[in-house]
């Protein structure tokens, strides 16, 4: 691919820090996942190109509300010819130092829209798969994983996960794309839409929702 | 040819009130809409419920279209796979259109599940279940929705980013020209 017919993806982040509800501290690795027609850019000598990494370990602020900041750099820039595979943040969170527990898996986009975006991603883990296992797992410490841990990006074979969802992690990302609009695509309304289409119909099923409930 | 890119993400459902709850979705688009790459269809994980209430799923979205027309615009029809307390199977469905304008939305799609009749309702009570839809084109589908009964149970939320390729070479204009003052009412 030149320079000419395919269009960058530059992208500045941040894995900022992970709300979790008792964990002593917490890891966090991250993989970019992206499609057959993409690439990252590198660039000699600039920066560092980081498609797989691994944060500090780290422990929870004084606080009721504290977090595992961890405040990690991310800097990659992608290219490509179609929008198809668009790059996909992939992160593992785990807890411990020399014996490691996996916390959670979650995943996001990297924002399509140019701009400054802030994601949280919910996180889940595997729930046992039998009464026996969790007792197992409860005596040794090892709980369920995934054997690929980029499956969760995937749509395919997700119907047979059963998991458990617990904490988040904070994203920031600043995005910037260069030569879409010279593909072709129309430029992106950068407002954020929040749910327009069914705005007024929510609150009247929130309140059913909730009756039926009690 | 135009072309539409879909990516996003079924983020997860709320006010359901259960925790062994799944999602099943698939895309309805007109016949001349052709198929480029991506899955159309899919089934979602089972989740457990967190502190914060909500059914994650995080299921990737990423399909790409091409197409002649504008004429039957994909919608996302889905629907919802329940199980009560005692292990009892429930559904809902619901069905969401996909914007047709460039930009990131947040959408949240109603889903309701079929009642029947009042002996369906007191058999349904007793012993459990729900009544299903026979025939799932009524989801997506406007004809013969006068003969159902229906109640809300819950809310899917979606994240999706809409991406429209050579729409203006064809004279379609998909964003409001004017001021954006109607999306405050």
């Amino acid at each position: 691919m030149s320079g000419t017919n395919c269009f960058v993806l530059i992208v500045n982040g941040n894995l900022s820090h992970a709300e979790f509800p008792g964990a002593k501290n917490l890891a966090c690795s991250y993989q970019f996942v992206y499609g057959s027609d993409w690439e990252v850019v590198r660039v000699t000598g600039e920066g560092a190109n980081m498609e797989t990494g691994l944060t500090q370990l780290s422990e929870r602020g004084a606080g009721t509300r504290a977090i595992y900041l961890w405040n990690f750099p991310l800097e990659i820039t992608f290219r490509s010819t179609n929008p198809y595979g668009w790059p996909k943040l992939c992160v593992n969170v785990c807890e411990g130092n020399a014996k490691t527990t996996i916390k959670g898996y979650g995943w996001c986009h990297v924002p399509v829209n140019p701009g400054r975006h802030s994601n949280t991603i919910r996180l889940f883990k595997p729930r046992n798969s039998s009464i026996i296992q969790g007792i197992l797992s409860s005596i040794t410490g090892k709980t369920p994983e995934f054997i690929n841990p980029t499956s969760i990006c995937e749509g395919e074979g997700r119907e047979v996960t059963r998991v458990q969802s617990e904490g988040t992690v904070r994203v920031v990302f600043d995005v910037m794309i260069k030569d879409m609009t010279k593909f072709g695509f129309e430029p992106v309304n950068t407002k954020h839409h929040q749910s327009i289409l069914h705005e007024d119909e929510d609150v009247p099923d929130e309140i059913e929702t909730s009756k039926r409930l009690n | 040819m135009a072309e539409l890119h879909i990516i996003g993400e079924l983020v997860g459902a709320t006010n359901f009130g259960q925790d062994n709850l799944f999602g099943v979705w698939n895309i309805q688009k007109g016949s001349h809409w052709t198929h480029v790459s991506g899955l159309e269809k899919g089934q979602t994980q089972v989740d457990k419920r967190g502190e914060d209430q909500v059914n994650v799923w995080a299921h990737p979205i990423d399909i790409h279209y091409s197409t002649s027309v504008c004429v039957g615009w994909p919608k996302v029809v889905l629907q919802v796979w329940f199980q009560d307390g005692y292990g009892r199977n429930d559904f809902g469905y619901g069905v969401v259109n996909i914007p047709s304008q460039s930009g990131t939305f947040d959408l949240t799609c109603s889903i309701w599940k079929p009642l029947g009749s009042l002996k369906d309702r007191i058999m349904e009570m007793i012993i459990g279940g729900s009544s299903q839809v026979k025939d799932d084109s009524i989801v997506w589908n406007g004809e013969d929705r006068h003969k159902l009964t229906t109640m809300t149970v819950g809310t899917v939320h979606l994240h999706l980013n809409v991406l429209l390729r050579n729409f203006s070479k064809f004279d379609v204009i998909t964003t409001n020209q004017q001021s954006h003052n109607d999306d405050d009412l």
